[in-house]
C-alpha cells in the first residue's frame, strides 16, 4: 500500500520532470558553445544544478529511487563544473545529453508502466561514465584551474546538506521546535498589504484562521505544499504563508504555516483530510486584532453615509498596496504563484472533448428547436450557442503552447545533426513565443526536425567548399514563424547550395514518378513539388523524405512548399492551423454513410450528367476543362449505386480531379477526433468526427486515394 | 502473500469460452452502431462513440478463427494508453482463478491462447491480451 502513490502526483511529477528536462538540454546546449567559464556560464549551472536538485527531491519523495540516484550523480558532476573543478567540453556535454535522455525515457514509460518495473531500469552504464567523470577530475585536475586552488580539490569540499531531511535531521527535534515558534511570530507580522487581505477577507464574511501543517519527513514537500495551498485557497483567501511559494524547496522543516480567512472551519477541516502525507495539523482561530487590523472599519462600511468614507481608504490601501509591491516584490510573487495551476494535459483534453461534445448537442438542440416556433426558447438558445461557442474558443486557447517548447530542442539537435554530416552550421530561430496548439506542436516536431535533417544533410557545403565559393565557412539554419489569421507560418531555411529544377525533373522521370510526356509542362516552381512524390530522391539519396514530411504536414492540415535559389537559399515554408481542432469539412453520402472532406481539398461541387454516367467513358467536362473521373467508392473498396449523380471536384498537383459521389449533403464545421493508432496504416483516411446524429463519420483524405 | 490469484473476464464467442485478463478491462458496453471504415482489416468492424472519445471495434474470433454470429456486445480494453473495443457475444462474468488453475495451452490452441482454465465442466481459454494487440498494432493481419 504504501508504495502505490497517488495518479495525481505522478502525472504532476511527469510533465514538471519532462519540463526540467527540456530546460536542462537548452542549457547544456548553451554550455558546450561558451568557450570560457564566465559569468554567464556559471548562473546556467546553477540553474542546471537547481533542476536537477528539483528532479531529485521530487523523484524521491514518490519512491522513483532510480531518477532520484541518477539526479543525483549527476549533481554531483554539475557541482564539480560549478566549483570550475570541471569543465564542460564536448564529452561532458555529451553524457549530460545521455543523463537527460535516460530520465526522459524512464519518465516517458512511467506514464504506462508499473512503477516497480520503472525501478528495474537499467542506469548502471550512466551511472558508471558519471563516476568517471567525477574520479577522473579527482586524479587530474583541469588545467585552467591547476595554479588557483589545485589544495580544495584534493581536499574536497564538504558536501552541501543535499535534503530537506539531511537539514531536519542534523538540527535535531529541539531546534525544529524553536524554529517553528520563530516562524508562528514572522507569521502573525503583517504587512500592509497583508493586512489589506485581511480586511477584505473580513468584509466577505471570512474567520481568519492559522493553519499549521506538519508533512511527513520527505527530501521534498513542494508538491504537496503547493496543492495544500491550492486546496486552502479555494476555500477561501490566503493571507500569507511560511515558506513562501519560491522558498518553499529552501525550506528547513517540514512545516508549512497559512495565515488564511476560511468561511467555515468544518469546510477546512475536510479539505485537509484529503491532503496526502499530513502528519499532522493545528488549527486555531486567530483575533483580527492580533494581527494589529482593526474591524471598526468594516463595520462602519455597513453604514450607508460611510460609503464615501471607506471609498476612500479603499483607494488608499491600493495606493499602499502598490507601495509594498515596489519594496517587497518576493511577497507579491509568492501570491501570484497561485493564480497558475497546473492541468495535466489528458484533464485539458478531456475538457477538450467535452466541449466538442457540448458543440453537437448544441446543433442538435438548434435542429430541433427550428421545428417550432417558441421565441423564448430561440432566445435561449442564442444565448447558450454564443455561450458554447466562447467555452470553445477559451478551451482552445487554454491549449496553446508558444513554438518556444519545441525550439529549444533545435539547438541540440542542430548540433548533432552537423557533427554527423561534419558541417559547421549557425542556427537562428525567431517567433518562439508564437502559440499553437499542443497537439499540433507535438505533431509538428517530426516534420520539423526531419526538414532540418535533410537541409543539413543536403543543402549546406562542407567548410571547405563554401570558402571556394566565397561564402562564409559556417553555414546557417533559420527556422521562423510568423502567425497570419489562423494560421502559422514557419519557414524552414538554409544558405547551402540549392536545389537544381531540372535535375529534379530528370530525375523524377528517371525514377518513373512522372511520364516524360508531362515533364515538359511542369513549372518551375511545380518541380521542386516534384520531390515531395513518395520513393523520390537526387543522386546519392539526396532530400529523400521529404513525401513523409508532406504527408505529416497535410494531416495536420497543413501545407508544404519548397522555394530554392542555386548558391544562395533552399527553403521550406509550412503553413500550419494554429489549432486542428475545428475543420470545415463537405459531407457527402456513399452507400447510404456520411464521409466528411476537407474543405481545403474541395474546387467544387458538380452535378453529373446523365449520359456522362461514370461507365466506360470516366471523363466529365468542367468550364472548358475535361476531367478525369474516379469513382469514390471505387477507391474506398465499398459498395456504391452505380449511378452517381454528384461529383466533387478536387486539386490535385494543380491539376483538377473529379471524385463521383451519391449525394453532397454540405458544409459544416466538425470536430476533428483522432483515430485509433490501431488505423494508422489503413489508407485514404485522416480522422474522423461526430456528427451531430452521434455516429462516428470519417474524414477521408482524398490524395491519398488517387495516388494510388 | 499466499496463492497468486488473477480476476479473469469470461466471455462468449462464437460457442467458444473466452477470458481476458481484467486488468486490461475498462468497461463492458453495447455498441448499438458504428461506423465501417473502408479499406481496413478485416478484424476491424469499424469505429464507434463511446461518450464523445472515438473507439476501434475489433473482431478477434477473426484472428483466433472462430466462427460467429456478432452481437451488440463490447469489451472496452485499456491498452498502451489506448481505448479498444472488442466485440464479443456475450460476457458471462467475472472469475478468480489461481495461478495453478490456469494450464498450459495444448499445441493446437493456437498462438493466442496464454493458458487454458477448466471451470466446473467448461474450457475457458485465455486470451493472450498483449500478444494479440501488438500483433493487430503491428498490422500482421492486414
Amino acid at each position: 500500500m504504501g508504495k502505490s502513490i497517488d495518479k495525481e502526483y505522478l502525472d504532476l511529477f511527469i510533465g514538471e520532470t519532462k519540463e526540467y528536462l527540456d530546460i536542462l538540454s537548452e542549457i547544456i546546449s548553451k554550455l558546450s558553445k561558451l568557450k570560457e567559464a564566465d559569468k554567464t556560464a556559471l548562473k546556467l549551472v546553477d540553474e542546471a544544478i537547481r533542476l536537477m536538485h528539483s528532479i531529485k527531491g521530487n523523484a524521491a519523495m514518490i519512491g522513483l529511487n532510480t531518477i532520484s540516484l541518477l539526479a543525483h550523480k549527476t549533481e554531483d558532476v554539475l557541482t564539480a563544473i560549478r566549483k570550475q573543478e570541471l569543465r564542460i567540453g564536448k564529452d561532458v556535454a555529451q553524457l549530460l545529453y545521455e543523463v537527460v535522455d535516460k530520465l526522459n525515457s524512464i519518465v516517458t514509460t512511467l506514464e504506462s508502466e508499473e512503477l516497480e518495473n520503472i525501478e528495474k531500469t537499467d542506469i548502471s552504464d550512466v551511472l558508471r561514465k558519471l563516476e568517471e567523470v567525477k574520479n577522473n577530475l579527482k586524479k587530474q585536475p583541469s588545467k585552467t584551474l591547476e595554479e588557483k586552488k589545485p589544495a580544495s580539490i584534493e581536499a574536497g569540499e564538504k558536501p552541501l546538506p543535499s535534503s530537506v531531511e539531511e537539514y531536519v535531521e542534523a538540527m535535531g527535534e529541539e531546534s525544529a521546535t524553536q524554529i517553528s515558534s520563530r516562524y508562528i511570530q514572522e507569521l502573525m507580522k503583517l504587512s500592509e498589504m497583508e493586512k489589506g487581505k485581511v480586511t477584505e477577507a473580513l468584509s466577505r464574511d471570512l474567520q481568519i484562521y492559522r493553519v499549521i501543517l506538519k508533512f511527513k519527513k520527505t527530501p521534498m514537500f513542494v508538491l504537496r505544499y503547493f496543492i495544500a495551498l491550492q486546496k486552502i485557497g479555494e476555500l477561501g483567501e490566503i493571507i500569507k504563508t511560511i515558506p513562501s511559494g519560491p522558498d518553499a524547496s529552501k525550506a528547513k522543516i517540514p512545516y508549512v504555516f497559512i495565515l488564511a480567512g476560511i468561511r467555515k472551519l468544518q469546510e477546512l477541516e475536510e479539505i485537509l483530510k484529503e491532503i496526502p502525507d499530513l502528519e499532522h495539523y493545528e488549527v486555531s482561530k486567530i483575533d483580527p486584532k492580533e494581527l494589529k487590523v482593526h474591524i471598526d472599519k468594516i463595520s462602519c462600511s455597513k453604514d450607508p453615509s460611510a460609503d464615501k468614507l471607506s471609498e476612500i481608504e479603499n483607494l488608499l490601501k491600493k495606493v499602499e498596496e502598490k507601495d509594498t509591491k515596489s519594496k517587497a516584490p518576493e511577497k507579491v510573487h509568492s501570491t501570484q504563484k497561485l493564480e497558475e495551476v497546473r492541468v495535466n494535459v489528458k484533464t485539458l483534453d478531456a475538457l477538450f472533448n467535452m466541449v466538442g461534445e457540448l458543440v453537437l448537442v448544441k446543433s442538435r438542440l438548434a435542429a430541433i428547436i427550428s421545428r417550432y416556433d417558441i421565441p423564448d426558447i430561440k432566445e435561449t438558445l442564442t444565448t447558450f450557442e454564443r455561450l458554447v461557442s466562447e467555452l470553445q474558443d477559451e478551451v482552445m486557447r487554454m491549449r496553446l503552447v508558444p513554438l518556444q517548447y519545441l525550439f529549444r530542442s533545435l539547438p541540440r539537435y542542430i548540433s548533432e545533426k552537423a557533427e554527423k554530416y561534419s558541417k559547421e552550421i549557425d542556427a537562428y530561430f525567431e517567433g518562439g513565443e508564437i502559440a499553437l496548439d499542443r497537439k499540433v506542436l507535438e505533431d509538428l516536431a517530426e516534420p520539423l526536425f526531419s526538414l532540418i535533417e535533410i537541409l543539413i544533410r543536403d543543402d549546406i557545403e562542407q567548410a571547405n567548399e563554401r570558402i571556394r565559393k566565397g561564402k562564409p565557412s559556417v553555414g546557417t539554419i533559420k527556422v521562423s514563424a510568423t502567425r497570419e489569421g489562423n494560421h502559422v507560418i514557419l519557414t524552414v531555411e538554409s544558405d547551402g547550395k540549392g536545389i537544381d529544377h531540372e535535375e529534379v525533373k530528370r530525375r523524377a522521370v528517371e525514377l518513373g514518378l512522372v511520364p516524360p510526356s508531362t515533364i515538359e509542362k511542369i513549372s518551375k516552381d511545380e518541380a521542386l513539388m516534384l520531390m515531395t512524390l513518395p520513393g523520390f530522391s537526387l543522386k546519392n539519396g539526396e532530400y529523400r523524405g521529404l513525401d513523409m514530411v508532406k504527408k505529416a504536414i497535410e494531416a495536420l492540415g497543413g501545407t508544404l512548399e519548397i522555394y530554392s535559389k542555386i548558391d544562395l537559399e533552399t527553403k521550406f515554408i509550412l503553413k500550419i492551423p494554429v489549432s486542428m481542432a475545428t475543420l470545415r469539412a463537405l459531407l457527402v453520402k456513399l452507400n447510404g454513410i456520411p464521409y466528411a472532406i476537407p474543405i481545403t481539398n474541395v474546387v467544387t461541387t458538380a452535378k453529373l450528367e446523365r449520359k456522362s454516367d461514370i461507365g466506360l467513358a470516366n471523363i466529365i467536362q468542367y468550364q472548358d476543362k475535361i476531367l478525369p473521373v474516379h469513382d469514390l467508392s471505387k477507391l474506398l473498396n465499398i459498395n456504391g449505386s452505380r449511378e452517381k449523380r454528384y461529383a466533387v471536384i478536387i486539386e490535385r498537383r494543380g491539376k483538377l480531379i473529379a471524385l463521383a459521389v451519391d449525394e453532397i449533403l454540405g458544409q459544416e464545421d466538425i470536430v476533428v477526433k483522432p483515430l485509433s493508432k490501431l488505423l494508422a496504416r489503413v489508407k485514404g483516411l485522416s480522422g474522423a468526427t461526430i456528427l451531430g446524429d452521434g455516429k462516428v463519420c470519417l474524414i477521408l483524405d482524398p490524395l491519398s486515394l488517387i495516388s494510388q | 502473500m499466499g496463492r497468486k490469484e488473477s480476476k479473469i473476464l469470461v466471455f462468449k464467442l462464437g460457442n467458444q469460452l473466452w477470458g481476458i485478463d481484467l486488468k486490461y478491462v475498462r468497461e463492458v458496453v453495447k455498441v448499438k452502431e458504428y461506423t465501417k471504415v473502408p479499406m481496413a482489416a478485416d478484424h476491424v468492424l469499424g469505429v464507434f462513440n463511446l461518450r464523445g472519445q472515438i473507439v476501434v471495434l475489433l473482431d478477434i474470433s477473426k484472428i483466433l478463427s472462430i466462427g460467429r454470429a456478432g452481437s451488440d456486445n463490447a469489451i472496452i480494453l485499456s491498452y498502451n494508453g489506448e481505448v479498444i473495443g472488442v466485440s464479443v457475444d456475450a460476457v458471462i462474468g467475472v472469475l478468480s482463478v489461481g495461478e495453478e488453475e490456469i494450464l498450459p495451452p495444448p499445441h493446437e490452441a493456437g498462438e493466442y491462447v496464454k493458458g487454458i482454465i477448466r471451470h466446473r465442466e467448461e474450457l475457458i481459454g485465455l486470451l493472450d491480451t498483449e500478444k494479440t494487440l501488438k500483433a493487430i498494432e503491428r498490422s500482421e493481419f492486414l
